[in-house]
Order: structure tokens, then sequence, then C-alpha cells
């Protein structure tokens, strides 16, 4: 492949990258005991990209890795067709040439489709099992492996392969006509063992559906709301760490000033490609940048954005290493990999037991940010009372000015914690995983509206 | 290719069928400085079906690892249960357009102009405007073991804009099969300055519950529940009991409407296509199944199979029409009288397993007084039950229009939860 890669790039002159992708997949379904998908997939992707000196990028994207030389030659007739206002700059980056192709130690092609249908059977078995209220199921298992060859003709070259697993429950429960859901997931870099052992999951998502299905909800008013880790993940995720994302050249989006008080002091937000042992950690981009560790706000205020090659030379800035495509063949832009909230003071007790009458939520349905309006919709809320966790209870969705929102965040806990879930930004076309990071924290005075039932 | 893959699966599956799909999509884009992009993607991959030994599986990957996707079918239905499965005998095709001559000649220069233009008319000191225009020619081929071989062609072109400077995002798109006419550019630049143009109000309050007109492309978010919502019930065989809205309105899957991005002779299961009414004067009549489903309810699949990537096969409307039994309403504004005009709402992510029930912020709403838009307000927040607010429909409006492949009138709705942010 390095050889095909080598020869494609020379059939055009300036700047060329060239990044190919095989993704193995598998997956499996059931809706309750009904298996719904046993199926496997074979996809390759490919993008060639091209920056003749003084002109615009061209790039084209392809499914057969034959048509490599030619999809350089068209992408340098593309770039040759743009003559941006500004030129193009790219970051210089260090070169670096990096093979992580070793045989997988945990390879999920090794196991067979009837092992990993058998494997999800018991675990939805044991879902279902939680309480005879559970009137249905749906639960997944997947896996992929990805093998990427990247090559520049800068000189940069990126072998690697990797592999990940997951597992989804969603749990419907029913009783005198009321009906209510509780969602779980794990996703994890390595194969087959790495999603062994999780029954207790798959329980605890059948018991979650039940306990919500008397649930009051929550009187209309204004209440301090403590976040759970994975609710304040997704929350900073979809709104600070979004913005931040410097957007690529002709796209339009907005992007929180540095400068920019976000909230307060105890507020530090980040992106860390290096963490250790998380599905979406990198050694270098789809660029070919070696990833930074980036702290975007700090102490309430927001010190840095997420970067390509190309937005860092226009903000006269390093480049991240951010680079990212969400697909096998999509261009790269700024995205995050594993996006956190640094750990204020304090456990979780200590941030709920000020609280006299007020909210947790634990995990999110979506969070939705439109201009500067946030919407979350909780997935999980019980009261907290007299500072201790009380009755489950139905919450509206929040929604808030991201400013007011923030200016609201009181405290920041200090048990950190990685969450292992498959987590997504919202973003147009496919989405790409994220891991998110976070402790607990609470907002006083938010403003819960009625809930329609 | 159909033919020599159906041919190696022979020995080793007693049915099989593929469907195969070719793309080349030209995509440019104009930053607000008009700094193109331009970015070609091909695409050619496959999806295939195995029945073996009493069990179905199926597969998908990209066309050049067919051979692999094949043995992956086999592997799919020795690992999955019993099924019964009847594959459809090849029949005539209706006539639909789906391909246009002037779409698939445009070129990259061309698509630059129409990106253009529609920048250029949209321009001004206090907005950032960005555009893009996209060209898409393919084919898609089905093929079975029975003998069913099909193809048709494919162009659709897509124009859009966004426009920063308001309450929240603009984003405004059109497709069609052929390029967009003269008037289509102006009824989209001419929809942009209309939702920039009432100033923005000053308002403490809101009445709790109002009358609300939503335009087309609000009813298009709408729909997305309601749909939900009438899927759940017939394949519940909840007919007649769910997903009743007013009786003036009538729901169509069109696959036969010309020029529209879901238009299509043949669905993916290699079943011709057919018009298909599914909610008839509000009462809920008919629904959609591929031909999996259909075969292990031993009911007739209605040709509104998807085989994609590695979604698994399922039934997808093709061209959604909500059609009005009544001459439309002109003067909405006069219907509202007091209440509120909203352009676009997307129903997101429910608290209730009951799809529809909703509460989204609405950036791009208007306040009616008196029969008049008097502003336009940022901070409102709407809330209800789709499925409920299309039982209380005031008016409906004669301003009918094709979204890419839903064509909706505007809806003035009673009763809508307000609240300001």
């Amino acid at each position: 492949m390095r050889d095909l890669l080598v020869q494609a790039l020379k059939s055009a002159g300036g700047y060329v990258e060239l990044r190919l992708r095989r993704r193995w997949s598998t997956a499996v379904v059931f809706r309750k005991q009904r298996l719904e998908v046993a199926t496997e997939y074979h996809a390759f992707g490919g993008v060639a990209r091209c920056l003749v000196p003084g002109h615009g990028w061209g790039a084209v994207a392809f499914t057969d890795p034959e048509r490599s030389a030619l999809a350089v030659i068209r992408a340098h007739e593309l770039s040759l067709e743009t003559r941006p206002e500004r030129p193009i700059a790219l970051a210089p980056i260090p070169i670096r040439q990096v093979d992580q192709a070793d045989l997988l130690l945990d390879d999920p092609r090794l196991v067979s489709l009837a092992e990993k249908r058998e494997l999800l059977e018991g675990l939805t078995g044991e879902l279902l099992a939680a309480d005879r209220r559970l009137v249905d199921s749906r639960t997944s298992y997947g896996d992929s492996v990805y093998e990427t060859w990247l090559a520049t003709s800068e000189g940069v070259w990126l072998h690697e392969l990797r592999s990940e697993a997951s597992l989804g429950a969603l749990a419907v429960a029913g009783e005198d006509g009321a009906q209510e859901r509780a969602l779980e997931s794990v996703a994890v870099l390595g194969g087959w063992g790495s999603v062994t052992g999780r029954a207790p999951m798959f329980r605890e998502v059948g018991e979650r559906a039940v306990a919500r299905l008397h649930a009051a909800p929550v009187k209309a008013g204004r209440y301090p709301v403590v976040f759970d880790p994975r609710a304040t993940g997704a929350l900073v995720l979809q709104t600070i760490t979004n913005l931040c994302r410097s957007p690529s050249r002709g796209i339009e989006r907005e992007l929180l000033a540095l400068g920019t008080r976000i909230g307060p002091e105890a507020l530090t937000v980040g992106d860390d490609p290096t963490a250790s042992g998380l599905r979406t950690s990198l050694a270098l981009d789809d660029e070919g940048t070696p990833v930074n560790h980036t702290h975007l706000v700090q102490n309430g205020v927001v010190v840095a954005h997420l970067h390509t090659r190309e937005t860092a030379a226009r903000a006269a800035v390093g480049p991240t290493g951010h680079a990212l495509a969400t697909s096998l063949r999509s261009i790269p832009a700024a995205r995050p990999t594993n996006s956190y909230v640094a750990k204020g003071q304090g456990n979780a007790a200590s941030v709920i037991s000020e609280v006299s009458l007020g909210i947790y939520v634990s995990d999110v349905l979506g969070v939705a940010l439109e201009g500067h309006q946030v919407t979350l919709t909780p997935a999980s809320t019980r009261m907290i009372r007299n500072g201790v966790l009380a009755e489950s209870v139905k919450c509206a969705p929040i929604t808030a000015d991201l400013f007011t929102l923030y200016g609201r965040l009181d405290q920041v806990g200090g048990d950190f914690a990685w969450d292992p879930s498959a987590a997504a930004l919202h973003d147009a076309g496919p989405l790409r995983p994220i891991t998110t990071g976070a402790p607990h924290t609470r907002f006083v005075d938010l403003d819960i509206g009625a809930l329609y039932t | 290719m159909i033919a020599g893959v159906l041919a190696d699966l022979r020995s080793r599956a007693s049915q099989a069928d593929l469907v195969r799909t070719r793309d080349e999509t030209i995509s440019v884009g104009l930053s607000a400085n008009r700094d193109a992009t331009i970015s070609i993607d091909q695409s050619d991959a496959v999806q295939i079906r195995a029945f073996a030994n009493g069990r179905l599986g199926w597969a998908g990957g990209d066309t050049a690892s067919v051979g692999a996707v094949a043995e992956s079918a086999l592997r799919s239905a020795a690992a999955s249960d019993p099924a019964e499965m009847f594959f459809p005998a090849p029949a005539a095709l209706p006539s639909v357009i789906t391909r246009s001559p002037a779409a698939a000649a445009l070129t990259v220069p061309d698509l630059l102009d129409l990106a253009g233009s529609v920048a250029d008319r949209l321009r001004r000191l206090d907005r950032r405007v960005e555009t893009w225009a996209e060209r898409s020619v393919g084919t898609v081929d089905v093929g079975s073991s029975r003998g069913v071989l099909a193809s048709y062609d494919v162009t659709v072109v897509g124009l859009g804009v966004s426009v920063a400077g308001g309450p929240g995002p603009c984003h405004l798109h059109v497709a069609s099969v052929p390029p967009p006419d003269g008037s289509a550019l102006e009824s989209l630049v001419a929809e942009v300055e209309a939702r920039f143009d009432p100033e923005p109000l000053d308002l403490d309050e809101l009445p709790a519950s109002a009358r609300v007109w939503f335009k087309p492309r609000a009813v298009r978010g709408l729909l997305a529940p309601l749909l939900v919502r009438h899927a759940n019930g017939w394949q519940a065989g909840d007919r007649g009991r769910r997903a009743t809205i007013d009786p003036r309105l009538s729901l169509v899957d069109d696959p036969l409407a010309d020029n529209r991005p879901g238009s299509r002779p043949v669905c993916d299961d290699g079943i011709p296509t057919q018009r298909r009414t599914l909610i008839r004067d509000g009462q809920p009549v008919a629904g959609l199944l591929d031909l999996r489903t259909a075969s292990r309810l031993r009911l007739p699949a209605t040709g509104h199979g998807l085989r994609r990537g590695f979604r698994p096969p399922v039934a997808q409307y093709s061209n959604l029409v909500l059609e009005v039994s009544e001459p439309g309403v002109t003067d909405l504004a006069r219907v509202v009288g007091d209440g509120l005009l909203v352009s676009e709402m997307e129903v997101g992510p429910a608290p209730n397993p009951v799809r529809g029930v909703f509460r989204v912020a609405v950036p791009w709403c208007y306040r009616i007084v008196g029969g008049r838009i008097v502003g336009r307000i940022e901070r409102a927040v709407l809330a209800g039950d789709v499925g409920r607010l299309l039982q209380r429909v005031a008016a409906i409006g004669a301003d009918a229009e094709w979204l890419g492949a839903v064509r909706v009138p505007s809806l003035v709705l009673d009763g809508v939860g307000v609240t300001l942010r």
C-alpha cells in the first residue's frame, strides 16, 4: 500500500495529502428477544486533497484504492479552479512517520458472528428479566476494525490499525398506559474481550426504566440543578467545546472569541487526544499533525481553539492536531477527541449536600445549541431534598441562554471520570465518536418549564 | 457485475438479491468573502442479501469488496433465525423522471455561478452569507436470483444558503432533480429576506397558549414525529386509533412525482413503486412495508425498501405530500389575529417515549397582532404534542410548496404552549 500511495502522491504538484481507510464492522441488534440484525460491513474510503500555491483546496473522495492516482490528479485540477482572496497557508508541523499496525491482540474479526449473537442474546435476557413491566427493548453489539494509511507530499506517513467495540441497551417499561425508557451504552478501544462481563449494565437499564414509570413531573419553577459527570460532559461538549472549533474555510460557524469570559473561575475545559486508553485518542490527526492536549477555557476564560493546519495558520497559532474526518471519505475539520471539564473540589456528595431543594440530572437525551440558545433534554432526573438524592422525577427540557447558563455555574466537583458511553458531537453529516470526561457540576437558579405529557 | 455475483451465490443460497449504488457528487462552497471550496465524492457501494437454509442474511460494503460482502451475507444468514422470504418476480416499472440531463451536465464553474448568484443577492454589510451548490449524478441497479434486473439514473441538485447575523442559524436549501430555475432562486432569496425583515421585539411575556401559524418549513418539522407515530401505530396493528389528524388533511407517499429527490421507479427490494395514501381525510389507512417485514407478516410489500450502506433494510418514505381537501387560505395572518408565526422548527429528542411531545426554542418566530406581523421574537420556546396539535387545525394555507422530498402547506394550529426563555 505504501508504494501505491507514494506513486499517487507523485501525480501532482503543490501540497498533496492522501488518506486511505478500510473498515470492517459487525453489528448485532435484538428487538426484545427477536434478532433484527446480524451482519458484517466491508468499506473502503480514500480522500486525495491538493493545495497548489496561490489556489484553493481541491479534494476527491473515492471507494476504490485503485483510483488513488486518478483522484490526486483530479484534486490537483480542482485546486487550480479556485483562487482565494487570501492565500491559503498551512501551519508548519513536525514531520512524523508512525507505524502502529501491529497485529491486534484482541481482534474482533476472529470471533464468529454466531458468538457475538450469543453474547447479546444473553445480555438481552438479563435486561428483560429485570422486571415484568419491561414491554420493549432494543439491544446492540458492534465492533469495528479500522486500518488507516496517510501520506503527504511533506513526508508524513501513518499506518495504523485499531479496533473498538460497543454495547447499547434501550429499555421501555410500561404500566397502566404509562411508558418510560432508559438508555445505556459502552464503547471502548479494544475487541471482544473489552465488552464481556457487562450483564449488570443491562439489568440496571431495565430497572431504571421501571423506576421512572410512576415518577411525577417536576413542578415548573427555578431550581439549583446538579449534573452528573456524564451530563456535564455532554453539556460542555455540545456547547463550549463545539464553539471552540475553528471553522474550516467556507463554513460560517460561530467561534467563541479568545478572551471571552464564559463561566466562573472554577470552569476549565479542554480536549486531550493524548489521554491513554480511550478509543478516541490518537497519535496523528487526519492531516498528519501530532496531537496536542489543548486547554480551551481556563478559569472561565476562552484561551484557545481547536485547529486544523489551515485554521491555525489563519489564526497565527500552532496547529493543535484536531483535523479529523467524520467518515471514511470526508475532509478533515477541527473536531474534538476527548473533551473534558477539569476537576474542581469536593466529591459528588459535597456538590449535592448544600442543595435543600433541587434537581439531579444523570445523563441526557440530547443537547441542542441554536445560536446561543441551549436546550438540554434530561434522560434521568431525581429530586434533591435536604442535601440528599430523593425520588425519581420527570423533567422538561432545560432551555437557557449560553452565557446565562454558565454564569450560573456554582460549583465544579472533584470527582472527574472519563465516560465510556458512546458519545458524538451533533454536527452536519456523519457523527464522529467522542469521549467526554467531567466531574459533577452545580448550576443555580435554572428555569425548569412545565412538562407536556 | 450483478449477474456474476448472483451466479456465484446460486450454489450456496436458494435466493439472493443485490442493490448497487453509484454516485458522483460535486460540491462547491462559497465563504462570506467568496473563497471557494470544491470537492468531488465518488462512491460505489453494494448491499447483498442471501437466503440460505431457510435463513436470511445481508451485508454491505464497497463494490471493490463485493466478494467479501457476499461471504458476509452468507455468514449473516447462518447466524440468523429461520425466516420466510418471498423474493419478487420481475415486473414492468412505472414511468417517473429521476434524471435531468441539464443537472448531469453541470460543471464546477456552473455550480460556482449558481452559488455566487444567490450570495450576490443576499449580501449586506451586517450579514455574513455563505452559499453552497451540489450536483449528484448516480445510478441504482437492483438484481435478484428470480430474474429482477432493474436500473435507473438519478440526478439531484442542491442549493443552500447560511446567513449569520440573526437570532439563530438561518440555513435554507432547495433540492430537486433538475437545476433550480430563476423563480426557485428568487423564492429562496425572498424567504431569507422575510426572516430578517421584521425588527426584534422586547417582550416580557406572551400568552401561555397561542394560535400559531407554522410556515411550510416548520410544518415539515412537525411531520417527523407524526410519521414515527403513524409507523409505530400501523406496525402495532393500531389502525384507526393513532395518528388521527384533522379530516381535511391526507398524507401521501409519492415516489412517482417527477423530478423530486425521493422519486424512483423501483425500490431497493426490486419491487415497482406506487403512490400510496398513508392518511386519508385524517384517518390512517396504510403503512409502508419493505420486503423482509412484509414476508414476516405475510403481507404484500409496498415498494418502499431501502438498502444502503451498513443500515439494515428498512421501509423508507420517498416523497411525502400533505394534501388538502379544500382550497387553502391566502391571508393566514388575519386568521391568526393575535398569535405567532414560526418559519422553521425542528422537533428534537422528546422526554416522553410517545413521540411528538416537544419543547423547543424557535429563533425564527414572529408576533402577530391584529392580523399583522409586528416584530420578531428571539426568545420564544414552543411546547406541545404534535398529534394533538394536528387535530386543532384552525386554517390551512394556499402556499403548499416542495421542500426537497416533502410538499406541505402552512398550517395554523391552536393551543400551542408558549414561553419566553
